[in-house]
């Protein structure tokens, strides 16, 4: 690890670009485990990229794993909301899903309050909030020297663009945590633990909202209010934090030909 | 007040009302068994209802409204009815008929008319000519010196015509026929009103007919027989689907007709039926022709200008002109070896197009390519005939071209399998996922934002803070002297010890950048301080005596070594001159204390 950070330090990105080049080196040759493993460690070492999730669902789904497929795709939705590509794979994976459940919405207020923000990247929320700040400042620091026609409104409606992209920023740094069950059916039950009685069943590929996590179990709702507990190795996270989902005991090999 | 006007109102208004009144007639008094007339009802009221028949022996009254009529008008502030309804009914038999009261609920009462008689008679039952009025008829009237008639009587037979014509009778199959209805309504002085009871559209059978029904064409005036008549015409295209001696049938008009100062009377119109001849379209045809016939022009275009190996991209090809529309078949499109072409998706536009277009169909190819690289679409061609020219035309697109970059997914992941002699058995792209990216651009780790977050949020406040300081300092030093002088003492007492001790008469130099300093710190004149001026003004500012004793000792050594004309040694000036240094420090540092005190 310590040789890699200093790899990277000499050598830049390009130690980054080679890890990713070799992933679509396998996927091309249909090692599509071998891609998974050099995409997720990308991801490891702290590569937050939109190809790279979107590649590393590709990879999922051609090992025949939906689950962790959609939430690559997600991911890379979340980092890019324009990505139509990642959006066209996550509805032909959608589609295979057996219940096409809709995805969480956020909270009400959110909607409400950010409903001009979702179109954005949390990239570029957050550097358009660093813009907006710097320049309300730069407008007082310009006071300073001379007084402005106007200035004093302009540097309101700066602040308040700065702020607004801040809490945007904010709101896709820490959007709820969705996670996608990654088995063919997941139980969930009514509290933590096997010996609970199972209130529903998720399918593979379903995605929710996970309100709690404990003990290796996570408390988890449906878009329609269903919730209940499961466990959290039967899930893949969304993130951030960007969890690689746990191995199957039996992968389900399907959409690979 | 309310009361008064609440309650007067309603007692004016019926007051105002005038009485209801019921009135039935017909328009002959003497008919014809089987022949319709018309009964008319009128009744006027402030709420006036429909009129209902009692079944009477030896009369048969048709339930529609035949003609009809409502006035409404306000008088003495209650609204007022006039209605008018006509019925068609036929008498069934000979002899005297009795049309026993009519009831009519008017403004909440129900009206009675009175009975009355007619005379029916049996029917002479005569023939009449096609296309003219089956009814009696009876001389309307003279028409006018003004007529363009000139003195010729008008007879019902003149007031309204019917007529049916089609633009060309002899065609190619699937030539574009188009049958015209048109009605003849004669104008002024009569102005005839047509209300029609029942129709019989020309029967079109070997004809394909859009729209299903002849639709509304627009009206305009003709004389005709030296009538002026108000034409209305509609419309209706006609593809002969066989070949041979075609019919289009009668149209069959039922109505009666309403004219001014006479009538109404009820009439029934008959067309001339119309024979087409149909040509068979000359053999042998094209292999590409499916059945075109008309004129047409091709256009096809892809729904982006690049696409990735394996994804599929929309190729639209629109065909568009005058023609058949039932025999627009799927444009054939040339052999691609870089692309594999799936099957195409048909669309028609719902309405006949604009600009006199018949036909809008489009047809959406999904195309995946194969291969890598700059590809070509050639032409795409289609056969039509063409009756102008008598010949089978082709109508060709443009050469497209689609830039095919290359995907990462392998061969077997990549194409619609096309058929046997392509190696690879394919997925289905429509359903598949869209491959890898291949340049992500420079990919670098995401650091950490708990550092990056509060510096960024913190510098800008920070710089301005250190900018509204330094600009506060500036307009103080420019707009306060005292602070200005106290300000650039040290900076100018340094100066002039440097100089000082570069210079030939080192203690009066010496000597000036003391007082000098003293008199900046303590916002005095400089000039012309000698030493007892300074220990006075230390003294009086409390300047400690050791420090003032000591800066008082150096300046009047200068001023010996100056009057005396015994010049310092250096080593001497150089002892004063730290004495000098260490002790305005002292008296700066005092200085301050009380002025922050």
């Amino acid at each position: 690890m310590i040789a890699q950070v200093a790899i990277v330090a000499l050598f830049g990105a390009s130690v980054f670009n080679a890890g990713f080049d070799r992933a679509n080196d396998m996927y091309s040759k249909g090692d599509f485990a071998g891609a998974v493993n050099q995409y997720e460690q990308l991801v490891r070492d702290g590569v937050v990229d939109a190809s790279v999730f979107f590649n590393l669902g590709n990879a999922y789904y051609r090992e025949g794993r939906l689950g962790p497929a959609i939430a690559n795709y997600e991911r890379a939705l979340h980092l890019n909301p324009h990505f139509d590509a990642a959006r066209h794979n996550l509805e032909v994976g959608i589609q295979q899903t057996e219940r096409h459940l809709q995805r969480p919405l956020p909270p009400e207020w959110e909607r409400s309050l950010l409903f001009w923000h979702y179109g954005l990247s949390p990239r570029m929320s957050f550097w358009t909030a660093v813009v907006c700040w710097f320049l309300f400042w730069t407008i007082l620091a310009m006071r300073q020297w001379r007084s402005v026609a106007f200035s004093r409104i302009v540097a309101g409606v700066v602040v308040v663009l700065a702020a607004a992209f801040a809490t945007s920023a904010w709101a896709k740094a820490y959007p709820p945590l969705l996670a996608v069950a990654c088995e063919k059916k997941v139980p969930v039950h009514y509290g933590i633990g096997d010996n609970e009685t199972v209130r529903f069943e998720l399918y593979e590929g379903d995605r929710v909202t996970v309100e709690r996590r404990s003990g290796g179990w996570d408390l988890i709702a449906t878009a329609d209010g269903e919730r209940g507990w499961t466990r959290e190795s039967k899930l893949a996270l969304v993130g951030p934090p960007y969890e690689r989902p746990t191995e199957p005991a039996s992968p389900n090999l399907q959409g690979s030909s | 007040m309310w009361l008064l006007s609440t309650s007067l109102v309603p007692l004016l208004a019926m007051l105002a009302a005038s009485d209801p009144k019921l009135t039935v007639e017909v328009d002959h008094s003497v008919v014809q068994v089987g022949v319709p007339f018309i009964i008319s009802v009128h009744a006027s009221g402030a709420n006036v209802g429909e009129p209902t028949f009692p079944v009477i022996s030896g009369l048969h009254i048709r339930s529609d409204i035949a003609v009809q009529s409502t006035q409404t008008s306000f008088q003495r502030g209650v609204i007022q009815q006039r209605k008018m309804r006509g019925f068609l009914a036929t008498a069934t038999r000979a002899g005297t008929i009795t049309i026993p009261s009519i009831t009519v609920q008017i403004d909440g009462q129900e009206v009675h008319s009175d009975p009355m008689t007619i005379t029916a008679s049996e029917s002479p039952n005569p023939g009449r000519p096609a296309g003219k009025a089956e009814s009696p008829t009876p001389p309307v009237g003279n028409p006018g010196p003004s007529d363009q008639a000139q003195n010729k009587e008008v007879t019902v037979d003149d007031l309204v015509l019917i007529t049916t014509d089609v633009n060309k009778r002899e065609v190619y199959q699937g030539e574009p026929v188009t049958l015209t209805l048109t009605m003849l309504r004669m104008q002024s002085p009569y102005d005839a009103v047509p209300n029609q009871l029942g129709v019989t559209l020309p029967t079109t059978q070997g004809f394909y007919a859009v729209p299903d029904k002849p639709k509304e064409a627009g009206s305009d005036f003709r004389v005709q027989n030296g009538f002026q008549y108000e034409t209305q015409s509609w419309k209706q295209t006609l593809y002969p689907t066989v070949s041979g001696k075609l019919a289009i049938g009668p149209w069959l008009w039922q109505g009666v007709i309403a004219v001014h100062r006479s009538g109404p009377y009820t009439v029934t119109l008959k067309s001339e039926p119309i024979a087409v001849t149909v040509k068979p379209l000359p053999t042998p045809s094209p292999d590409a022709f499916h059945g075109a016939v008309g004129q047409f022009t091709l256009e096809a275009k892809l729904a982006k200008d690049s696409a990735m190996q394996g994804v599929p991209v929309e190729l639209t090809v629109w065909v568009t002109g005058q023609g058949n529309p039932s025999g627009i078949g799927t444009p054939k499109l040339p052999t691609m070896n870089w692309a594999y072409v799936g099957d195409a998706e048909k669309k028609s536009a719902k309405n006949p197009p604009a600009d006199g277009k018949t036909v809008e169909a489009s047809f959406i190819f999904p195309l995946t390519p194969v291969q890598a690289g700059q590809q070509t679409i050639p032409p795409v061609e289609y056969c039509y005939f063409d009756p102008e020219t008598q010949k089978y035309e082709i109508a060709k697109t443009p050469p497209l071209t689609l830039n095919v970059m290359p995907g990462t997914e392998r061969d077997s992941h990549i194409v619609v399998g096309a058929g046997d002699s392509q190696a690879n058995r394919i997925n289905v792209l429509a359903n598949d996922i869209i491959p890898n990216v291949t340049e992500p651009g420079t990919l670098s780790r995401q650091d950490s934002m708990v550092l990056v977050v509060p510096v960024l949020a913190g510098a800008p406040p920070l710089a301005f803070m250190a900018l509204a300081l330094t600009m506060r300092h500036r307009r103080r030093v420019a707009s306060d002297s005292r602070y200005a002088r106290a300000y650039h003492a040290r900076s100018k007492l340094k100066k002039r010890i440097h100089a000082a001790l570069d210079t030939a008469e080192p203690a009066a130099a010496l000597y000036k950048a003391v007082t000098g300093f003293i008199a900046d710190k303590l916002n005095v004149p400089e000039s012309g301080m000698t030493s007892l001026d300074a220990k006075q003004l230390l003294e009086s500012h409390g300047v400690d005596a050791e420090v003032s004793g000591a800066l008082i000792k150096i300046l009047r050594t200068c001023e010996r070594a100056e009057y005396a004309s015994t010049p310092l040694s250096e080593d001497e000036l150089h002892a004063m001159v730290n004495g000098a240094m260490v002790n305005l420090d002292r008296f700066e540092t005092q200085v301050k204390k009380r002025g922050a005190a």
